[in-house]
C-alpha cells in the first residue's frame, strides 16, 4: 500500500519534471523579420536588460522577461517555414487595386472604366468579410473646395453603385484627395482624364 | 409633474451621451478569418470572434488551443494570431487628414504574425508592441513573435 503510494508519487515527480523541461524548451520568446515584397523593415526588441535591431530578412532574437534579447542570428528560411506556417497562413491575403476613371466634371464611369465595377463586385464577394476603401481624385479644374467635394461625390458614387450590386462590405472607408494628389502633374486649372479617378482597395 | 420632467431630461441626457459615445467608437478593424475557437473581451462580455466580426479599441482577442485568427485593421495592418494567444488594441488612432496617427497591441502570450499598414508608414515611431518579455518598435515591416512569459 505504502510502496504503490510512494511509486505514485515518483512517477508524479518524473512527469512533472518532464513537464517543467519540456515547458522550458517551449517557454522561448522571439521575434523572426520576414521579407515583404521584396522590402525588409526593422523591428527594435527591447526590454529592461537591453535592445537589439533587427533589420534583414530571417533575422532571430531571442528574449525573456529578465533576459536581454539576443544578438540577431541569421535563420535558413526553409528550416523555419514550417513552425511558421500556422501564423503565415492565417495572415490576410494581399489586397487587390483599381483604378477607375470618371468624365470632367462627372461621377459617372467612363466607358473604358465600366467593365471593371463587376471585377469589383467580384472581388468584394470573394472575399468576405471584406473591407473597400475608396479614394476619390480629381484634376485641377476649379477651386481646392470644389475639389474636395467632387471627390467625395466620386468615391459615394462608386460605393452606392458597388452597395446597389448587391455586395456588403463589414469595413468602408471613402476618403477625397480633391486635386491634392495628380496621378499626373500638371499646372493649375487644367482638366487631366488621368487624374479624374478613384483608386480601390479590397481585402 | 415636475419630477416626470426631470426624469425624462436626464433621460435624455443620457440617450444622448450614449449615441454621442456610439459614434466617437469607431471600428478599428475586423476578425478576417477563424479556425477554432477564438473570443473576443469587451466591457467585461465574452464574445466568439466570427469573421466578419467588427473590432473596437480596447478589444482583447484570445485564441484557444489549435485556433488561430486573421484580423485587418482599418490602416491595412494585418495580423495573425496562432493558438492560445492573448492580445489587446490597447490604442488605435488612424485619422491621417488630422496628422494623428499610432497604435500600441499587448501581446501578454501566444504566436503571432504583422505585416504593418499605412500607420507605420505614416509615422514609423508611432507604432508599439508591448509583451511582457518586450517592447516591439515596429518600422513598416513584416515578422512573427512567439511570446512565453
Amino acid at each position: 500500500m505504502i510502496i504503490d503510494l510512494l511509486r505514485r508519487l515518483t512517477l508524479g515527480f518524473y512527469l512533472l519534471g518532464a513537464l517543467a523541461l519540456s515547458g522550458c524548451a517551449a517557454a522561448q520568446s522571439y521575434v523572426i523579420l520576414l521579407p515583404q515584397n521584396g522590402e525588409t523593415g526593422e523591428v527594435t526588441v527591447t526590454n529592461a536588460k537591453g535592445s537589439q535591431v533587427l533589420n534583414r530578412s530571417w533575422q532571430k532574437t531571442e528574449m525573456g522577461e529578465d533576459v536581454r534579447p539576443s544578438t540577431p542570428v541569421q535563420l535558413n528560411e526553409r528550416a523555419v517555414q514550417a513552425e511558421l506556417s500556422s501564423v503565415l497562413t492565417a495572415l490576410p491575403a494581399p489586397p487587390v487595386r483599381f483604378l477607375l476613371f470618371f468624365p470632367l466634371d462627372s461621377v459617372e464611369l467612363t466607358p473604358d472604366s465600366e467593365p471593371l465595377l463587376p471585377e469589383i463586385v467580384k472581388s468584394l464577394k470573394q472575399r468576405q468579410p471584406a473591407k473597400i476603401s475608396i479614394v476619390g481624385h480629381t484634376d485641377t479644374v476649379g477651386s481646392d473646395a470644389y475639389n474636395e467635394r467632387l471627390g467625395r461625390q466620386r468615391a459615394e458614387a462608386i460605393l452606392a453603385r458597388l452597395r446597389s450590386l448587391g455586395t456588403d462590405p463589414v469595413l468602408v472607408d471613402t476618403v477625397s484627395k480633391g486635386k491634392s494628389e495628380p496621378l499626373v502633374s500638371t499646372p493649375d486649372q487644367t482638366p487631366e482624364p488621368r487624374n479624374r479617378r478613384a483608386e480601390i482597395t479590397v481585402w | 409633474m415636475a419630477r416626470t420632467a426631470i426624469i425624462m431630461a436626464l433621460l435624455l441626457c443620457w440617450i444622448a451621451g450614449s449615441a454621442g459615445a456610439q459614434e466617437a467608437r469607431s471600428p478599428v478593424g475586423m476578425v478576417k478569418s477563424v479556425t477554432g475557437s477564438a473570443h473576443v473581451e469587451r466591457d467585461g462580455r465574452r464574445m466568439p470572434a466570427t469573421a466578419g466580426f467588427v473590432l473596437f479599441q480596447g478589444d482583447r482577442i484570445t485564441t484557444g488551443r489549435d485556433a488561430s485568427l486573421g484580423i485587418l485593421l482599418r490602416d491595412e495592418t494585418a495580423l495573425s494570431l496562432g493558438s492560445s494567444t492573448d492580445t489587446t488594441v490597447e490604442q488605435f488612432v488612424f485619422e491621417p487628414d488630422d496628422n494623428k496617427v499610432g497604435m500600441v497591441l499587448r501581446v501578454a502570450r501566444g504566436f503571432f504574425g504583422y505585416i504593418s499598414g499605412k500607420i507605420a508608414k505614416l509615422a514609423p515611431d508611432s507604432v508599439r508592441i508591448e509583451t511582457p518579455v518586450a517592447t516591439l518598435g515596429v518600422r513598416g515591416t513584416h515578422f512573427v513573435a512567439r511570446i512565453e512569459p
